[in-house]
């Protein structure tokens, strides 16, 4: 493939073959299809935009070293989604960074506290704020949300990347959404 | 089905995971309990809300970063006959270095080239030693580049000079680092010749400036 064929109707698997024969422009076109899309993925996951910018590049460099690997069985887009989270996920276990103890039936807390301020709440979620309070959870809390939530990934996949149970992934993601409820009512 | 269960099951509800018999339950509850459904429409909106979240952007000099590691490996790996050195030795560390930088360390090379670069020019006009062939001198683009290429030039030739005292398998990999970053340095410079307006390869050439620094730096410091 030359740099003249590369253009918008050229698909992930056509660039991914030409990235795993070498060609850097083809590579480029990738990270610049994708590259927001794993950084944000980074960044909400770890809070921290240095720590997310070394990781969206190990990220790349990996992708590189394994597209040939890349058959196009599954959308390109899951396809790096997935090595990225476990590329986060092992960057985790590396600073010993562990999910919250949680049972499955999870400590929602008073009753009151939860429908306090209820009537002061927004009339619509402001995007801006929720991904500020996401980045104020505790590590555990965030990677399930951000990976059922907002990655859209189904609670098996995030019980099995996280090395967890379903009922536990369910019950993190429901205390997430209780403290982020909480955060941004604070902000109000 | 009272508050405390409807709080505790809200999301099961909403993700659909609830049994018919329970969901009935749910509902019914929500209809005539103002608050949990508030509760209910609160955290269906921050589950839409998730899903619309926007992108964010890294910096510009992302793909530089990547491009030049990526590019720093395939040369390693053409690299022929590497000797097998110790794992974990400070050498290893030396001579494995990437150009991988995170932003602080692309500013504190930015810091450290120009102090190098004033101190370079500081010295050689005190010094009249403007006289120096520079192997490859070329026209700058980046400011204060003649003035590193000078400071640069000057403390390789004094570290070439004591070359020829060190390990025979520690001058081959520093030549072969040196190499790897002169042809990085030759690739680059070619690109910004081209067009000398380029953001990334400017910074691309800054990187390679820094990890040529740094290399010099620990061979200075280690006295060889």
């Amino acid at each position: 493939m030359t740099v003249k064929a590369i253009n918008n109707a050229t698909s992930d698997f056509e660039l991914a073959q030409a990235s795993a024969r070498g060609d850097m422009t083809a590579f480029e076109t990738i990270y610049e299809r994708h590259h927001r899309r794993v950084y944000s993925l980074c960044l909400r996951m770890v809070a921290n935009a240095t720590e997310a910018e070394d990781l969206t590049q190990e990220v790349f460099v990996q992708l590189f070293k394994k597209i040939g690997s890349f058959r196009g069985e599954s959308a390109f887009t899951t396809w790096l989604h997935r090595m990225t989270v476990n590329h986060v996920l092992m960057h985790f276990r590396k600073r010993g960074v562990r999910l919250e103890k949680t049972t499955e039936e999870g400590e929602i807390g008073d009753i009151q506290d939860i429908v306090q301020s209820i009537a002061e709440r927004p009339r619509f979620i402001d995007r801006i704020a929720l991904d500020k309070a996401i980045s104020e959870l505790p590590p555990g809390y965030r990677s399930v949300f951000v990976l059922h939530d907002v990655e859209g990934f189904e609670h098996e996949e995030v019980a099995d990347l996280l090395g967890v149970s379903v009922g536990t992934s369910k019950s993190q993601l429901h205390k997430a959404r209780m403290k982020l409820r909480n955060l941004l009512n604070k902000k109000i | 089905m009272d508050c405390r269960a409807i709080t505790g099951g809200l999301s099961d509800y909403l993700d659909g995971w609830m049994s018919a018999d329970d969901t009935r339950s749910f509902e019914s509850h929500l209809a005539n309990c103002p608050r949990c459904r508030i509760l209910q429409v609160e955290l269906t909106e921050m589950r839409t809300a998730a899903r619309e979240l926007p992108l964010h952007t890294p910096s510009k000099a992302m793909w530089a970063r990547i491009s030049n590691e990526i590019e720093a490996d395939l040369a390693a790996e053409r690299m022929p006959n590497r000797r097998p050195v110790e794992a974990g030795s400070w050498w290893e560390g030396l001579k494995s270095r990437q150009f991988t930088f995170s932003l602080p360390q692309l500013a504190g090379a930015g810091a450290l080239a120009a102090a190098v670069a004033i101190f370079g020019y500081t010295s050689l006009n005190s010094q009249n030693s403007g006289k120096l062939s520079l192997a490859g001198a070329q026209t700058a683009v980046l400011q204060g580049e003649d003035e590193l290429l000078e400071e640069l030039q000057r403390r390789l030739t004094t570290i070439n000079a004591r070359k020829a005292s060190w390990d025979p398998q520690y001058r081959t990999d520093f030549d072969n680092q040196m190499n790897r970053i002169e042809q990085s340095l030759v690739k680059c410079r070619k690109k910004l010749n081209d067009q000398p307006g380029d953001k990334v390869h400017q910074e691309m050439v800054r990187s390679l400036y820094k990890e040529k620094l740094q290399l010099l730096n620990d061979i200075e410091r280690l006295k060889w």
